[in-house]
């Protein structure tokens, strides 16, 4: 008998044995008084019955002592019935009435005799009284009367016994009612409290694979077939909704989620056994060019044969995930050692070697792979896929397609970058970035022709910082655009401002970025800038560079060809640094090309480099271009460049690159010489 | 039986006293045919005999001498104590009166191999051989009983009569 403090429990077991008890009771007490009541009525009777026989005997007995007038002896043989103890008083009639022996017990004192009228009895509440008529032996002849008075109280007191007893009886049996009752409403309320359990259970435990026993009760069985088809449901759900917590719908396999889980529980068993484990950390190079160029639909598909591919190389322990965009991991589980991992990384390395077939285009795309090494790069799942990414991007940097573990280096290296980044974006903010001027002069005319924006950050205005230090990181944190913002529009308003000046009347050339160039916004906004600052559209050069135009599509294309009906002139930028295809100049509507000043540099070293500019320079004179020889330090390149009929140089040797003030003087100061020389000509 | 309620009365020494007692005397005789069981299956017919009868006795059997119970006949027959002691021989009960009681013994050796009840009224009737005898103790009649020889007679007499007797010589009691 358990009772709980729980409210449930205690209801239902309680109430069933409420009942079973009240039941009991009140069957008891019912049985027990009609029980009393009829052992009552049976008794009176009985004492009739018995009284009956008694005055017989008694009668009998008193036979000869009447036929022979011996009262005494009916005396003694009535004196007899002391024994027993109902008779109160005992007497013999002869002769009508008229009394010939009596009897009386002790108690009884003076003895009252009503006897009935008639042979019989009656029965008072305490009493009863008995006439009967007393034959010869033969039963022919009536001799006489015996009386008989006997009292109900041995009766009642035996009644009372009874009672006592019966409530004994009844009390025992409540007793063992009430323990067998919380035994037997257990068959009822066992299901249901276990279902009740059950309930809670996985209300706590959140685990619906818990099924509830199903038992011999109708209802309850219903019950329990539906809560546990309830909990199949549920089950199932969690199941999907697991599947969809965890993998990647498009490629099927791992999210990010789950593999931080999975990483997150090798380390945890790692820990333990000092289990080594690597992450491989793997970024498609390109990626990015591919979907925009190809489109989304294409881009997904080949990131869908990416993962077939993992798939493939994959051992049943490890885990590959998509973990966002076109970044992959790879979870190397208890491993021996770094060779493990180099040899996965060599075989994914060579498995991406085949293009791949997406509807008509064969694309091949290299994977660039981070490699960390647990416990040695990082104890935890975050740590050590920060690390992984560090890596990977270390790999990139190096040109992709290959792989590198992490060293604690890139690990400064990429917090380095990661302060400098956000210095770059106050940068922004705070004007730093300015812009030095470095004007073109014509070989033939000995003229300056134009002048280029160079964009300098003037880090805390303390120091300058070059632009090969931090434009690449501009243009992976996406900030070029803001910055490729401030340079058009700084540069435009000192072209306006010099003109209003009257310093200077030709173009200014502005570098773009590829991503501005892509990014139809900011084309749009440049040409609603030129207009609004009234510049004339043949004033505005825009550079780009051989980079940009890789993973071209027709969109720049036509881009390009917008930008040149409005009269901007095109260049491109650092010729002979990239693929240098030759098809571009045709495909591009360019006008000027500039030559990368490395070729100059390296021209008067060898012949070969004056070959190959002399070539690059025929063959854009051939095409219509305009060319410009960046990096001009010297006289004698000067001469050659001349001779091999460049158009235009730009460089030290004639001026270096100037901020504003600087640039008006000089613009001021060659007026004047031009001035002078006019003057003397003239 | 309605004779015997109205001869209970007590028994007041008065002119009808000897009559008075004489009347109980008979009507115990009828009693004694009801405790008493003869060898005889169920006779239909009943004698007693009253021997050594006078005029007391004559009447007061007489008023009786005609009443039978409903099962038996009962006859009455009286001798004078002068008369045959033969003809007692098929008498149920044999009453021996006072002034016959010298002739008990010769009435015993008569009777031996007949199955009657011998009563008297004498003070050593069951001492000398009677079976019952009546004695009169505070004015009641009252009877005294020698089962011996009734028994050794073959009768049976009810434990009830026995209860009642003042006396009884039962040598397998003592």
């Amino acid at each position: 008998m358990n009772f709980s403090p729980d409210k449930h429990q205690f209801s239902i077991r309680s109430k069933l044995a409420f009942v079973i008890i009240t039941i009991i009771t009140i069957t008891l007490l019912l049985a027990a008084s009609l029980f009393t009541l009829s052992q009552l009525h049976e008794n009176k009777l009985n004492l009739i019955d018995h009284l009956t026989t008694l005055a017989k005997i008694t009668g009998d007995n008193a036979e000869a002592a009447i036929l022979f007038d011996n009262s005494n002896d009916a005396d003694k043989i009535l004196s007899e019935l002391k024994n027993d103890p109902h008779i109160i008083t005992a007497a013999i009639y002869i002769h009508k009435k008229n009394l010939f022996a009596s009897y009386m017990s002790k108690q009884n004192f003076p003895p009252v005799f009503e006897p009935p009228e008639i042979e019989g009895y009656i029965i008072e509440s305490n009493k009863i009284h008995l006439l009967q008529n007393i034959y010869t032996d033969n039963g022919l002849d009536k001799i006489g009367e015996i009386y008989l008075q006997a009292s109900l109280s041995p009766l009642y007191i035996q009644l009372q016994k009874n009672i006592f007893i019966t409530g004994i009886i009844v009390l025992f049996s409540l007793l063992i009612g009430y323990f067998l009752s919380f035994r037997l409403q257990k068959t009822i309320s066992f299901p249901i409290l276990e279902l009740s359990d059950a309930t809670k259970i996985i209300k706590n435990e959140k685990d619906y694979s818990i099924r509830i026993h199903r038992n011999d009760y109708q209802e309850i069985e219903t019950l329990c077939d539906g809560f546990n088809g309830m909990l199949q449901e549920i089950q199932q759900r969690d199941e999907h909704l697991q599947q969809l917590a965890s993998y990647d719908p498009l490629t099927g396999l791992a999210n990010r989620k789950y593999f931080s889980d999975m990483l997150h529980q090798a380390i945890i068993r790692g820990k333990r056994k000092s289990h080594k484990h690597a992450i491989l950390f793997i970024d498609l190079d390109r990626f990015k060019h591919i979907n925009d160029s190809l489109g989304h639909s294409i881009g997904d598909e080949l990131l869908v044969q990416v993962a077939k591919r993992f798939d493939l190389i994959i051992r049943g322990d490890d885990t590959v995930a998509r973990f966002g965009g076109d970044e992959f991991t790879v979870l190397l589980q208890e491993i021996n050692d770094e060779s493990s991992a180099t040899e996965v990384a060599e075989r994914i390395l060579e498995i991406m070697n085949e293009p791949f077939k997406l509807n008509s285009h064969n694309v091949v795309v290299s994977p660039s792979i981070g490699i960390v090494m647990y416990p040695e790069h990082g104890k935890t799942a975050e740590q050590l896929i920060s690390n992984a990414d560090t890596a990977m991007y270390k790999s990139k940097h190096a040109g992709g397609n290959n792989f590198w573990f992490f060293t604690e280096h890139m690990n400064k290296a990429a917090q380095k970058r990661l302060k400098l980044e956000e210095s770059l974006r106050k940068a922004i903010h705070r004007d730093e970035i300015i812009l030095h001027y470095q004007p073109q002069l014509c070989l033939k005319t000995n003229e300056i022709v134009g002048v280029e924006a160079l964009v300098r950050w003037n880090k805390n205005n303390k120091k300058l910082v070059p632009p090969n230090n931090f434009l690449p990181l501009a243009d992976e944190t996406g900030l070029i655009i803001p910055i490729g913002n401030i340079i058009y529009k700084k540069a435009l308003n000192t072209l306006k401002e010099l003109q209003k000046e009257n310093l200077y009347q030709n173009k200014i050339a502005i570098n773009m970025s590829a991503k501005q160039f892509r990014s139809i916004v900011s084309i749009e906004q440049m040409l609603l800038f030129i207009e609004q600052l009234k510049i004339d559209c043949n004033l505005v050069e825009i550079e780009i560079t051989e980079e940009a135009l890789i993973d071209y599509n027709d969109e720049l294309i036509s881009t390009m060809h917008t930008l040149k009906k409005q009269g901007i002139h095109l260049s491109i930028d650092d010729f002979g640094t990239g693929y240098s295809s030759l098809s571009y100049l045709k495909l591009f509507p360019f006008d000027i090309l500039k030559i990368d000043m490395s070729f100059i540099k390296d021209m008067q070293e060898d012949e070969k480099n004056q070959d190959i500019v002399r070539a690059i320079i025929d063959m854009s004179h051939h095409l219509g271009l305009e060319v410009v020889a960046e990096g001009v330090e010297t006289e004698l390149q000067k001469q050659l460049l001349t001779e091999m009929g460049c158009d235009i140089i730009q460089g030290y040797y004639f001026c270096k690159p100037l901020d504003e003030k600087h640039f008006k003087q000089f613009l001021l100061q060659r007026a004047t010489e031009q001035k002078q020389i006019n003057k003397y000509q003239a | 039986m309605i004779l015997i309620a109205s001869l209970h009365s007590n028994i007041a020494r008065s002119a009808d006293y000897e009559s008075l007692e004489i009347k109980v005397k008979a009507a115990y005789l009828y009693n004694f045919l009801r405790f008493v069981d003869w060898p005889e299956e169920h006779p239909t017919h009943a004698n007693i005999c009253v021997y050594g009868i006078n005029e007391n006795y004559r009447s007061a059997f007489s008023s009786m001498a005609t009443l039978s119970k409903k099962s038996q006949r009962i006859t009455i027959n009286m001798f004078p104590e002068d008369d045959d002691i033969t003809k007692l021989s098929a008498c149920q009960i044999i009453f021996i009166t006072d002034s016959a009681t010298h002739k008990s013994k010769a009435i015993f050796e008569q009777i031996k191999d007949h199955q009657s009840l011998t009563v008297g009224e004498s003070d050593s009737f069951i001492s000398n051989g009677g079976m019952v005898n009546f004695v009169r103790i505070k004015d009641k009649i009252r009877f005294e009983i020698n089962h011996d020889v009734a028994k050794a007679a073959g009768l049976k007499i009810s434990s009830k009569v026995l209860r009642i007797a003042e006396r009884v010589i039962n040598s397998e009691d003592t």
